[in-house]
């Protein structure tokens, strides 16, 4: 591998402004920078760990050469992840003539703003759903906002002015539509084909020039932080105040960025985001787009990768368990070697993956189910979005022709300190006939595969109980009987 | 835009473009130069005794320009109703998160990082962390000294008690005799955090004649002052508040939060400090909602008269009281309902527990006694066969009956309320439909559940200075503080509607102790009522002034003008003939009578309670309780018998408003207030772990996201105007929020056939209920 050139800044655009930073820490967050160096205090932080939305600012950034602006969390968003990027934040924000941006002007009018403490980071994220949709449904909007919380409205205004949005002005006027070009060639020529790096012992930062860059940081720094989205690590510093340096930061890795489809097996790089995967996987895998929808908010889908959420081994993420009743597959690399392995022995322990020194987490492989099969994912939370798991199941099924169980793989979050398989239950229901029997006799074998733990989101015995009875839900939905029956006492004891 | 004011039209708020375009300046956004920056190290024992401090580390790190301890502050106690609080703890620390030592450095990195290095060292003491331990004879006592605390109001207490109370009216023990049917349950509310979206913060600066001017997230600049010149010893003339743009408040920001610790670190250094707390120590260290048990008990006849009802309530006060008297009154004064309950006893306690102090939340001690009362009322209606709605009109206050002790209510709407959701929900035909709807194939039911709401909207006192400005337009200075809930355009509006002038003629001074005259803050849905009387008074006084100005100019008799629009003066029925209020202020000014200003004040109080119908031992004085606001709401709910969730799926809310000043604002406090109370009903709830808070973040406590609002909320407003209101107005602040969680109570029973007495109903409770029904 050739060792790129070495670049000891970063370089940005914030509104309209070129920003070349050269005394970066790796865990200076994209909201302090601008509240505290820039006084750009329209940002505003309400939680510091991507809940609440107050701080929402929008990113644009280039995709195959096209320039996108999403809407992020400045609050768990570090600087080092902006190389290459167009920041915009509610101070940008012009409507014709020195008048309010339509976007404004309809949350004015519409009264959307009670308090005022969230509406620069509604507006934000407005202005990011008006841009892709200008004329969006009342369900986009709801969705578009799940990441941004009110306490005053009731989100019903808010809503309404949204769907006025367009009767002020048109998105394709919009000075971030017309400068797009302009901005673009901009974005393109800061990302010169450099590796970032600056900063020694806790400040060390590095931004690799590619993956293969990538490979030979890690192979040389394999102590490294490792920030793609920063959807979790974002909270190792803000909420934990854990030092992270040396931090290398991939959100920007091309190479880590593609989906594609062969025979049946989505591949998907480990940089790609929750929102990035939306559009194969909802179509692929019809099963997934509810699920995808209801992971975070709209910022945090925007940010947070799915190679993230496999890496981090937690056993409340959302995405290993549907992966793994369909069988996925997980590549690691180290340098220019690499490993394929069954995603669920990739969960080895609580906070214990099998990643080695040096190795990162490449892209994950999703066989596509097989047509006459049945696929569902059911996830229960305290709140019905951007929460976070009590449990979640996800129930792969190929029936024979006699009716009985040719293939089942059951997967559940939240049971257990991993991602894990309910192989007890599979093997009490493999071979046998699809009856409502036959579930309520495989029932007690969850206890043998789940010792759930009770915290704040949920007790044992509930997750327990809510465990079988998506089991039960799994089964009304594919076969002819009508409501399921509930689990009674007796079974629950 | 020049609006003429009409009452009742929407307008937008005064601020909302500042607030959309980010420029609105809230506490945390201002910066003063040579400012210093404070962090709070909190505590981390519940109970204990302090023994020692060693700050030396933290005071040598570099950056650090004050730490200072409970050794090193007055020993002044404040507090609203009791005064048992320091800003810093002094000998004891009394729950996990309290405030133990502040630190001020040069940014909040460097006095985060010194609060850390900050030693303390304790003695731990036996904790209480419920009110039943609180209750035990040999429970260990939080407050050792509360006897000597000084009180203002008849405080009856003893142990670990705040306030015991007790409301007395006919006689409960024999009417029991009458009652055909007798319905009785417990039910429990939880710990609901305010979740203002700006967590708490103070700036602090001194001058060199000791005075201290606090800039500060609070729901009253009055409070703000008299609690630090208290707490630091001061005159109140020695201490200037101020509040800049305020993100939320909800009852929260009522009494202090930081800003004492901000004056203390400000007059330590002699610059000025900036505390901002982070959401995690804003959950921590400032308030929830009371947790209350309240088992009830209510008797009737076979047609559904209700005869009798009795109570007792056991609340959870946490560690300081704050306004926990109050809050246990407000309870004990609501659980009768909008009833006719010729026979009552209420018997209320509440206690000093190890943990976060309670206090007033949106509806303070009404949401609790609701959720009982109308969860109640239901179980009733399902014991007699009745339909809920029928049971409720047949016993509902009507016109010339009074509440408690001839406590006069107004105009008794109830009824109309519920005939409004009645008929705007199609409730008979929809609940009707849902009970007989099959259960969904993925295993959901729904069903439409009911609640009465009945508050008060008016308190203490308040007063306005309104100037008449030599070109005519208006200033108005009234010390209220607007917290989001639009009180600034409703003054605005008010104030022009009365002057005939249109309403960007009007400015409102920003509230600041030394500004604007006293008002006691921004609670109990009490702004625009309030307001709305000084004004009336003021802009009299002023017209009374400007008058003969103009009857000079005019060369008429005083007799003969009247204001027209457009802040004119003319002659009776010739509008043609005029002068400006610019030509009369102007004539003011330089030539004769000199400015004109304009003044109102008002305290609110009606006759004590007549003792010979109610007895009230050891409440504060019902007298200081305001003008009657009756509501009705209607929700829609279903539920997920396979995992038990529930989610409202559509809302219907009726209240009387009396008038609406500004009809959309109206109806976002409707919409606002409805879905606080869903997360009420259905998610919130702080949990403890041995006096250790488990969720402080929004990670773990979640409140409702876009998506758990109802697809569709009805804002029913019904205008029938206030008799005691210059303006015909009254408050909405709090009712909206009321009367979800039994509404959703109700209609999960009219779903799924069970009753959920414990909040917030969630998966695992229903779950768990319904595993207790059986198939």
């Amino acid at each position: 591998m050739a060792r790129p050139k070495i670049r000891n800044e970063l370089r940005f655009i914030l509104n309209g402004e070129d920003v070349a930073l050269s005394d970066v820490g790796p865990d200076e967050t994209l909201l302090d920078y601008l509240r505290l160096r820039r006084s750009l205090r329209g940002t505003k932080e309400g939680c510091a760990e991507g809940d609440c939305g107050a701080c929402t600012v929008l990113v644009g950034k280039l995709a195959s050469g096209k320039l996108v602006y999403e809407n992020v969390n400045a609050c768990i968003r570090f600087l080092g992840s902006l190389d290459g990027c167009h920041v915009v934040t509610v101070e940008h924000l012009r409507g014709e003539g020195g008048s309010l941006h339509p976007v404004q002007q309809a949350m004015v009018d519409f009264d959307g703003s009670q308090c005022g403490f969230c509406t620069p980071g509604f507006v934000m994220s407005l202005y990011a759903l008006w841009m892709r949709s200008p004329d969006p449904s009342v369900a986009a909007i709801e969705k578009a906002l799940q990441g941004n919380l009110c306490r005053c409205t009731g989100y019903e205004a808010i809503v309404r002015a949204a769907r006025a949005i367009s009767r002020y002005g048109q998105a394709a006027k919009d000075p971030l539509a017309t400068e797009r070009k302009r901005v673009a060639a901009r974005l393109a020529a800061i990302r010169d084909g450099s590796r970032v790096e600056m900063g020694e012992g806790k400040r060390r930062l590095v931004v690799p020039a590619d993956v293969d860059d990538f490979a030979s940081v890690l192979d040389k720094e394999p102590a490294a932080t490792i920030v793609a989205g920063s959807t979790d690590v974002g909270l190792w510093v803000t909420k934990h105040m854990r030092d992270i340096s040396p931090a290398v930061f991939i959100g920007g890795l091309d190479g880590l960025r593609a989906i594609s489809e062969v025979k049946g097996l989505v591949t998907i790089g480990a940089g790609v985001t929750y929102s990035e995967a939306f559009s194969t996987l909802a179509k692929r895998i019809p099963a997934l787009g509810p699920l995808f929808d209801r992971i975070g908010g709209e910022q945090v889908r925007n940010m947070g990768t799915i190679g993230g959420n496999i890496a981090n081994g937690s056993p409340i993420g959302d995405t290993p368990p549907p992966f793994i009743a369909l069988g996925a597959t997980l590549t690691l690399r180290r340098g220019k070697k690499r490993r394929t392995i069954p995603l669920e022995e990739f969960f080895i322990a609580y906070g214990k993956q099998d990643r080695r020194p040096g190795e990162f987490v490449e892209a994950v492989h999703v066989p596509v189910p097989a047509k006459g099969s049945h696929f569902a994912v059911h996830k229960v939370t305290k709140r019905r979005d951007e929460d976070i798991t009590a449990t979640l199941g996800a129930f792969h099924l190929t029936l024979a022709k006699n009716g009985t169980v040719a293939s089942i793989r059951i997967a559940y979050g939240g049971m257990a300190a991993t991602p894990k398989r309910a192989t007890a239950v599979e093997a009490a229901l493999l071979g046998k006939p699809w009856t409502e029997a036959v579930i309520e006799a495989a029932l007690p074998a969850y206890d043998l595969d789940f010792t759930p733990l009770t915290d704040m989101r949920a007790t044992a015995e509930y997750r327990q109980l809510a465990a079988k009875n998506l089991l039960r839900r799994f089964f009304a939905e594919t076969s002819g009987t009508k409501a399921p029956v509930m689990v009674t006492r007796q079974e629950a004891a | 835009m020049s609006q003429v004011s009409e009452l009742g039209a929407s307008m937008p708020r005064l601020e909302a473009s500042a607030k959309a375009t980010g420029v609105a300046r809230y506490t945390a956004d201002l910066a003063f130069p040579n400012m210093l920056h404070g962090a709070v190290l909190m505590s981390t024992s519940a109970h204990a005794r302090i023994k020692s401090y060693d700050v030396s580390a933290a005071r040598a790190l570099p950056g650090v320009r004050a730490v200072m301890t409970g050794a090193d502050i007055p020993r002044k106690r404040f507090g609203l109703m009791i005064a048992d609080e320091t800003a810093l703890a002094i000998d004891k620390v009394r729950y996990i998160g309290e405030p133990v030592a502040a630190v001020a450095a040069i940014d909040r990195e460097t006095a985060l990082a010194a609060a850390e290095l900050i030693q303390v060292e304790y003695e731990d003491l036996p904790g209480v962390f419920t009110p039943d331990e609180a209750m035990m004879p040999d429970a260990a006592i939080v407050h050792e000294t509360f006897a000597a605390y000084p009180k203002n109001f008849d405080c009856i207490a003893d142990g670990n008690a705040i306030s015991i109370a007790q409301v007395l009216s006919g006689d409960p023990d024999e009417a029991w005799a009458e009652a055909d049917v007798v319905v009785e349950g417990v039910y429990e509310t939880q710990a609901q955090y305010h979740a203002y979206m700006e967590p708490v913060a103070a700036v602090a600066d001194v001058d060199g004649l000791g005075r201290v001017t606090v800039w500060s997230s609070t729901q009253s600049v009055f409070r703000t002052q008299i609690c630090i010149a208290e707490a630091l010893d001061l005159p109140r003339a020695k201490v200037r508040s101020i509040s800049p743009y305020v993100g939320g408040g909800f009852g929260g920001k009522s009494e202090p939060g930081v800003q004492i610790i901000a004056a203390l670190l400000a007059r330590e250094t002699g610059r000025a400090v900036k505390v901002v707390l982070s959401r995690q120590e804003d959950m921590m260290m400032m308030r929830s909602r009371h947790p209350a048990r309240i088992h009830l008990k209510t008797g009737a006849r076979r047609d559904g008269t209700i005869l009798v009802r009795t109570g007792s309530v056991v609340m959870d006060g946490g560690a300081y009281a704050d306004d926990s008297p109050a809050a246990m009154h407000m309870v004990l004064h609501f659980l009768r309902g909008p009833y006719r309950v010729p026979h009552l006893r209420f018997d209320g306690r509440v206690l000093y527990t190890n943990k976060l102090r309670a206090a007033a939340f949106r509806g303070v001690g009404n949401a609790q006694a609701t959720f009982a009362c109308e969860s109640q009322i239901d179980e009733l209606a399902r014991k007699l066969s009745l339909d809920p709605i029928d049971l409720r009109l047949r016993n509902v206050l009507q016109q010339g009956d009074s509440w408690l002790g001839k406590h006069p209510i107004g105009s008794a709407s109830i009824g109309e309320c519920l005939q409004r959701v009645r008929s705007e929900s199609n409730w008979d035909a929809r609940r009707a439909a849902l009970a007989e709807a099959p259960t969904s194939k993925s295993g959901k039911r729904r069903g439409l559940g009911v609640s009465s709401v009945v508050y008060t909207c008016a308190y203490l006192s308040t007063s306005a200075i309104v100037r008449l400005l030599d070109d005519g337009t208006v200033t108005i200075a009234t010390g209220a503080v607007d917290i989001g809930q639009g009180s600034d355009t409703a003054i605005a509006q008010m104030c022009a509607a009365a002057l005939r002038l249109p309403v960007d003629s009007v400015n409102i001074v920003q509230a600041d102790t030394d500004a604007t005259p006293f008002n006691s803050g921004t609670n109990a849905s009490r702004i625009t009522y309030m307001l709305g009387q000084v004004i009336a008074q003021a802009t009299d006084d002023i017209v009374s002034q400007l008058f003969p100005h103009a009857a000079e100019l005019l060369e008429c008799s005083v007799e003969d003008v009247e204001l027209v629009p457009g802040g004119r003066v003319a002659i009776k029925g010739v509008k043609e003939r005029f002068v400006s209020f610019a030509d009369c202020s102007r004539r003011a000014h330089f030539k004769a009578g000199g400015p004109i200003i304009g003044r109102g004040s008002y305290v609110f109080r009606v006759e004590e309670p007549d003792t010979e119908l109610t007895i009230n031992k050891g409440m504060m004085s019902l007298a200081a309780i305001g003008t009657y606001v009756f509501g009705a709401q209607v929700v829609e709910t279903e539920v997920d018998e396979v995992t038990g969730k529930v989610e409202v799926v559509e809302a219907w809310s009726a209240h009387d408003v009396g008038r609406a000043v500004n009809r959309q604002a109206v109806e976002g406090q409707i919409e606002g207030g409805l879905v606080q109370g869903i997360g009420f009903a259905l998610m919130e709830e702080l949990v403890w772990s041995d006096g250790q808070l488990t969720n402080p973040s929004f990670m773990d406590y979640k409140i409702p996201c876009s998506l758990d609002a109802p697809e569709n909320i009805h804002a029913i407003v019904i205008e029938n105007p206030e008799p005691t209101h210059p303006f015909g107005v009254k408050g909405i602040g709090e009712p909206p929020v009321i009367g979800i969680a039994p509404a959703v109570g109700n209609a999960v029973e009219h779903a799924v056939n069970v009753r959920v007495r414990q909040l917030p109903i969630t998966s695992e409770r229903v779950l768990r209920c319904l595993l207790d029904r059986g198939s």
